[in-house]
């Protein structure tokens, strides 16, 4: 699991913004080449995005995200509380596609050949690459905890990081104490 | 020890400064940091409750960063945000979004 401090994305963010000036600014010179972003999180998705705007179009962006839509983790609090739906806090790849120019793969990446520049997907085969991103976000080593390594015991113990089915399992137990201690809030739209 | 790594600082301090003042795009890079709750280029999402910083006055939006900076007007977050930049690069930042139509 790979943790970022803020300070260390903002000055991995002030790194991206200054490679992008120095392909968009060389005496009129447009960026050019392919960029395959892997992950579609709020990281990956705003390099993306940027990319494209920044380069005016002239950067070839690939997205590739493992799940078709983004579910928002940190307004998931909100579902849990029962202000918001999952609809609310799921957004489409959409706008990536259709306003940015992003080229969306809904796969997932297995392996890098970062002397060939290429990358290995699961359902599609290889992709090549000038530059890669990689912002995959967090994942789990569930067998380095003595008795959490099987389904069972992991859908006991939640740990709400990846925002979706970890959600809906989070709501549940408060759905019943608030069933319990205020009936009037039975029609919440959950 | 100690004065190493503040030197260390100050140097990394000095070489940012130097990079942002002959950068063209010094300004969009720093205001992009503020996009995650001010919307792309300032423009706010509507409904959103948040300011939009695109097109505002340049004086405008460095008077609300001074008074966040000094504590003048209360803020959530922005009071601490307001302090991590210097005068210089927040005059960078008004500067870009009073450009943004």
């Amino acid at each position: 699991m790979m943790l970022m401090k803020r300070r260390d994305f903002l000055k991995s963010t002030a790194a991206v913004g200054a490679m992008a000036s120095l392909y968009g600014c060389a005496g009129g010179n447009k960026a050019s080449g392919h960029v395959v972003v892997v992950g579609g999180g709020f990281g990956g998705a705003t390099v993306a995005k940027y990319l494209r705007m920044w380069s005016e179009g002239s950067v070839q962006v690939t997205l590739i995200e493992r799940n078709p839509t983004f579910i928002s983790c940190p307004i998931s609090n909100l579902v849990i509380g029962g202000t918001k739906t999952m609809e609310d806090i799921t957004v489409s790849y959409d706008n990536l596609k259709n306003k940015w120019g992003i080229r969306i793969i809904q796969d997932e990446v297995v392996a890098v050949d970062a002397a060939k520049r290429s990358i290995k997907l699961t359902k599609g085969g290889e992709l090549s690459y000038d530059r890669l991103v990689l912002s995959p976000g967090v994942d789990f080593m569930f067998d380095q905890i003595p008795g959490l390594d099987n389904p069972e015991a992991q859908s006991k113990i939640l740990h709400a990081w990846k925002a979706g089915a970890q959600t809906i399992a989070l709501r549940k137990p408060f759905r019943k104490h608030r069933t319990a201690a205020r009936p009037d809030l039975t029609s919440v739209p959950v | 020890m100690k004065l190493l790594s503040t030197l260390a600082a100050l140097t990394l301090i000095t070489a940012a400064g130097t990079a942002h003042a002959a950068d063209p795009n010094a300004g969009r890079n720093l205001a992009a940091t503020c996009a995650n709750c001010h919307g792309t280029n300032g423009h706010a999402i509507a409904g959103s409750g948040l300011d939009a910083l695109a097109g505002v006055e340049k004086t405008k939006t460095l008077q609300k960063l001074a008074d966040f900076k000094s504590g003048v007007k209360p803020a959530s977050i922005m009071h601490q945000i307001a302090k991590g930049y210097t005068d210089e690069q927040l005059d960078l930042i008004a500067t870009y979004f009073a450009a943004q139509k």
